[in-house]
């Protein structure tokens, strides 16, 4: 349980978060539209209405920074990225909060709390737990103390520690239900990645003694030699010519049977696509079965696409002093980045999940390199 | 960073959950995350409650709004530990209740706190609207919470009605149905988009697995031919002109043993693709009406204009299974509703019963207890197929299971009856 507050709903399913970027943009549209309504319903009770107006394109380019941080392609989201963001919104508040102060509006109806909050919650897929509470305590602090130094002389009807409460109301309601989500996502995914081992090793050996699979490799390596032992068995005797035949039968034979035993996966793959593999050590085989699906689906999404040249792609598999092996990627393409995004973040992600140190080079030409660590 | 931990006791794990497995962890993070507002809400109300009243000297009519409130509590607590239909209905008719009992208690003889303490009267109604959902999927949800304002209004409007005031209901239940409307209309739209963009993990591990079959088993094949084919050429090569006896039945037995593995197409199995389909939906028919007759509501959901082209015996592998599953939601899992999905590639069609119920942890079954086991996985693996059970306690299972599908080479095309080929 320890490490559910460590890990991030978007380190043990990346792919539920694969939106785009959109998601965080649209919550923080979310968010200031309500302001906007608000702005606009208490438009006389502003001291300065002009600052909530300068106050909304902060927690819009909050959701921006949040979108790029959350970007497939870039490093773990980390609690620098987080509080860079939470930073950006907090200056949006302290701008309206000095166009709200002397004036009239309910404390209950101060919208930058509520867009603060929003701004929180589309933090969530993509920090843990622990971050999260290490953000939301400083927060909630520093929207509690802005609140009071505005609406404590605004009203007599509550006390100063309800003035308090109701201001950081939206901030601590919104921290609160992330964490909660965070937590439990996590925890339950990880149940159930765990409950759904044990359960993979039966199916496995069901398909790979597959007997109609056997019986056609078998047919199709010995069509051309069969015939012609039956016909030398059946006349009971060998002339020059039969000689001459079965030797150049055999050179062949021996050549097929060669590259059929040093096939790796990835060869198979290569003729089924037409990729370049550079493999000389053989190390495709060092990846286990989730690595090569991962890696599969990338290759076959990526050629199976328009936008895509090929003859391009090249996989280089080289082996490293730490035992480990490095696999580097490249491609053409010629797709937007949007279209590019969309096409390969799902199988990038899954692939993320598999190996170490993945990275993407985001330029015309793809370049993705990672690590598979020593058996 | 490398996780280790995808690998468990020497076998390992999928690295990411079924699109439909996911999705119903999502719903469910959201309806707990829903739960923890409402009850932050409640909690804080306490005070604020005890504040007010006290502070305009009415600390004595106290008693009626905080047991309402202890109430509405106890309710959401038994909402959030044991989400079923039931208990969710239970939250919010008797959580009306509370709401109404509330609202009398706190305004009857004091209404100089309208409106401006409206922020914390109408706190029980908010809380009601972030009811949440049982089930594995976000559009209930949204129903649920409808539902939940409206009994809220309701609750409010007939006590502040009673006691000679205009209904006054705040803006806080509107502004919250909104947002909790937004998010589980999100979740939707985002859950749809993916099941169009992301790849189904599990049927690209089954491709490779494909894969490295046929490598395995053309490894396999060369040791045969290595073994006869190549010492036979060779024997024709470096051989005496004539061949005794022995060399002929060696050489004869080998071509034997090379066209005992001659390609023999299922053509036979085909023939009955059709008869196989018309079968498949009649049964599937029977079956959710034989358990919606027993009380279950069963679901059919996902790629059901798949034609099934399967065998007779993944046919009756497929049902047997579903109905396995059917009995034990029926049976174990507490609730009365459960989801099939469909879905199908060229080469398999995928099965997956979700419901929403206990669940239950897959270690601590009993080796000799046979359950999904026997009724589930050896009918299913000995159709050739796969199965995979996600379930944790309080969580709801999901069984995953897969079939191969034959090839489709037109042959079917003849054999069309006209009738839509529903999976």
């Amino acid at each position: 349980m320890h490490d559910t507050w460590v890990r991030s709903p978007q380190d043990v399913d990346p792919l539920s978060w694969f939106t785009g970027p959109r998601m965080p943009i649209a919550f923080s549209i979310a968010g200031v539209l309500q302001g906007i309504a608000i702005i606009v319903i208490y438009w006389d009770s502003w001291s300065i209405v002009a600052l909530q107006i300068v106050a909304l394109p902060f927690f819009l380019a909050a959701g921006w920074l949040t979108a790029r941080s959350a970007h497939p392609g870039r490093r773990r989201f980390r609690l620098r990225d987080a509080a860079q963001i939470l930073a950006f919104a907090c200056v949006g508040v302290v701008i309206s909060a000095a166009g709200t102060y002397g004036g009239t509006v309910p404390v209950a109806q101060w919208w930058p709390g509520i867009a603060l909050g929003v701004t929180f919650v589309s933090l969530s897929p993509y920090c843990t737990p622990r971050k999260q509470l290490l953000c939301a305590i400083p927060l909630v602090v520093f929207v509690g103390v802005v609140g009071w130094i505005v609406f404590s002389s605004q009203t007599v009807f509550w006390p100063p520690a309800a003035i308090v409460i109701i201001a950081v109301g939206p901030v601590t309601i919104s921290a609160a239900a992330s964490v909660v989500f965070s937590y439990t996502f996590v925890s339950r995914t990880v149940a159930l990645l765990d409950s759904s081992a044990g359960t993979e090793g039966a199916a496995l050996s069901i398909e790979v003694t597959d007997p109609e699979l056997q019986k056609g490799t078998v047919a199709r390596m010995s069509a051309r030699v069969a015939p012609f032992i039956e016909s030398v068995a059946t006349a009971g005797e060998i002339t020059p010519e039969n000689r001459a035949l079965a030797a150049q039968l055999a050179r062949r034979l021996r050549t097929e049977l060669v590259t059929a035993t040093g096939r790796s996966w990835l060869d198979v793959v290569a003729h089924e696509t037409g990729i370049i593999v550079s493999d000389p050590a053989r190390l495709a085989d060092s990846m286990n079965e989730s690595q090569r699906a991962a890696l599969r689906g990338l290759l076959v999404a990526a050629m199976d696409s328009t936008g895509v040249d090929r003859r391009s792609l090249l996989i280089e598999l080289r082996a490293q002093p730490d035992g480990s092996t490095a696999v580097a990627l490249s491609i053409d393409m010629d797709l937007p980045e949007g279209r590019r995004l969309v096409l390969l973040a799902p199988y990038y992600l899954t692939l993320k999940t598999t190996v170490d140190d993945l990275s993407w080079d985001d330029g015309r030409r793809l370049l993705m390199q990672f690590k598979i660590p020593p058996a | 960073m490398w996780f280790p931990e995808f690998v468990s006791d020497g076998v390992a794990r999928v690295p990411v959950l079924p699109r439909a497995v996911a999705a119903g962890v999502s719903v469910f993070a959201v309806v707990r995350s829903g739960h923890a507002i409402a009850a932050i809400v409640l909690v804080v109300c306490i005070p604020g409650t005890v504040v007010t009243l006290a502070r305009f000297k009415y600390a004595g009519d106290l008693a009626v709004p905080l047991f309402a409130l202890v109430v509405m509590l106890g309710l959401l607590a038994l909402a959030a530990l044991h989400t079923t239909p039931l208990t969710l209905a239970l939250f919010l008719v008797l959580g009306s209740v509370a709401n109404y009992f509330y609202v009398y208690g706190a305004v009857a003889h004091h209404p100089e706190l309208l409106p401006t303490a409206l922020v914390l009267i109408n706190r029980p109604e908010t809380a009601l609207v972030l009811v949440g959902t049982s089930g594995k999927r976000p559009l209930p949800a949204v129903a649920w919470g409808i539902a939940g304002f409206l009994a809220g209004a309701a609750a409010t409007a007939i006590a502040d009605l009673q006691l000679g005031y205009p209904p006054q209901f705040g803006n806080g239940p509107a502004i919250t149905l909104a947002n909790y409307c937004a998010v589980y209309l999100g979740l939707s739209i985002v859950q749809r988009a993916q099941r169009l963009s992301v790849p189904d993990f599990l049927e690209l591990r089954g491709e490779t697995r494909r894969i490295e079959a046929e490598r395995t088993t053309e490894q396999g094949a060369v040791a045969l031919l290595h073994d006869t084919v190549l010492n036979d050429l060779a024997l024709v090569i470096n051989g005496p002109d004539v061949l005794d006896s022995r060399m002929t039945e060696r050489m004869l037995a080998d071509v034997a043993t090379l066209a005992a593995a001659d390609i023999l197409r299922p053509r036979d199995a085909q023939a009955l693709v059709a008869a196989s389909d018309g079968s498949l939906r009649n049964q599937m028919t029977q079956l959710v009406s034989d358990f919606q007759w027993r009380g279950l509501n069963v679901e059919f959901t996902g790629d059901t204009g798949t034609v099934a082209r399967m065998t007779p015996t993944a046919v009756t592998a497929a049902v047997g299974a579903l109905r396995a599953c059917l009995e034990n939601v029926l049976a174990h899992s507490g609730v009365g509703s459960a989801e099939i999905i469909v879905s199908s590639s060229t080469e398999f069609v995928t099965w997956t019963v979700n419901d929403a119920g206990t669940g239950f942890d897959q270690n601590a079954v009993p080796a000799d207890r046979l359950g999904l086991r026997s009724s589930v996985y050896r009918r299913v693996q000995s159709a050739g197929g796969t199965v995979k059970v996600w379930s944790a306690p309080g969580s709801g299972t999901s069984v995953l299971f897969t079939l191969p599908l034959l090839p489709d080479d037109g042959m079917n095309d003849e054999a069309d009856d006209g009738m839509p080929r529903d999976a």
